[in-house]
């Protein structure tokens, strides 16, 4: 793949490159809240992971952790931690209208997580994310665009739990 | 348990048969409202066979084979995946992980993840670093 002049870019994409690059480097806090044993349940169930430790207080006890704890992705793979947005705000294809995504074709790329601690049921999780790089690049089916974010979840007293870098790869 | 495993060994598989209610239930439980993971017309209008499987339930289920593997006696310290192509409800996506390196203690495990679709094309595929909990 090799990089392409901006100017060749479909005006969806376009678009949402400018929006995407004017954020780039900005740090949102947000507050998550309280995780709790249900929500941890859930998306264990919905994995298809029976694992005791994400479900059992008395198994996760006997190896070692105050609690039930979640899987090692949870905190990166939920979108949204608040209420969402009101369904006249999203776009035709579902994803945010905060984002300029319309007629384009978004999909996870990839990742990288740094896990310093498990997230414990009851923990109460702060989000800071900051959008580090946006690239334009010329695959083999066309221009994809990688907007890559940096996720860095915490608990009330500061400590990182979680570093999270994800890509996402935007199309035409 | 305290067996360390070797270096080259498969520690964990694992199958996931992802179904149009497990996409419905993890695009639920992620707040996730992007059509092509739970409504087959909008999928079929964008080009897909069926409706996508998210990429981090991909990685949860790759994942799972390396906590599966390993038990509880290590926890995963970082990973770094990356999806090479889509996969869509009723494939059967096998994960797969593998020791690549062991610290000279043995208390700090590299390994290999790789999540392959029913035909055997590679779905995703990364590294993983877990460390002894003991």
């Amino acid at each position: 793949m090799t990089e392409i002049d901006l100017h060749e870019l479909s005006p969806e994409l376009a678009k949402y490159h400018e929006e995407v690059q004017s954020h780039v480097g900005d740090r949102e806090r947000r507050h998550i809240g309280i995780v709790d044993h249900r929500m941890i349940r859930r998306y264990a169930v919905a994995i298809g992971d029976a694992n005791p430790l994400y479900q059992d207080a008395d198994a996760a006890k006997a190896a070692g952790y105050p609690d039930i704890i979640a899987p090692p992705n949870m905190l990166a793979g939920v979108v949204d931690w608040g209420p969402g947005l009101m369904e006249d705000e999203i776009n035709p294809d579902g994803t945010p209208g905060s984002h300029s995504f319309g007629g384009l074709r978004v999909m996870g790329a990839g990742e990288e997580m740094e896990i310093l601690h498990p997230l414990v049921a009851g923990t109460d999780v702060y989000d800071d994310e900051v959008i580090d790089s946006v690239e334009v690049k010329q695959g083999r089916s066309g221009v994809l665009m990688f907007v890559t974010t940096l996720h860095e979840f915490s608990d009330d007293t500061g400590k990182v739990l979680n570093r999270n870098r994800r890509t996402i790869l935007v199309r035409p | 348990m305290n067996t360390v495993p070797a270096v080259g060994e498969q520690v964990g598989e694992v199958v996931m048969r992802p179904t149009p209610l497990q996409l419905f239930r993890y695009s639920a439980v992620t707040w996730n409202t992007h059509l092509i993971h739970f409504d087959q017309s909008w999928a079929a209008d964008e080009g897909y066979p069926g409706v996508l499987v998210h990429s981090h339930l991909h990685a949860a289920n790759a994942l799972r084979a390396v906590t599966e593997g390993l038990g509880a006696d290590w926890q995963i310290s970082s990973v770094s995946y990356r999806v090479l192509r889509p996969a869509f409800a009723g494939d059967a996506l096998t994960a797969t992980a593998e020791i690549v390196e062991s610290s000279e203690d043995g208390k700090l495990l590299t390994l290999a993840i790789k999540e392959v679709d029913g035909s055997g094309e590679t779905c995703l595929e990364g590294t993983v670093t877990a460390g002894s909990r003991s």
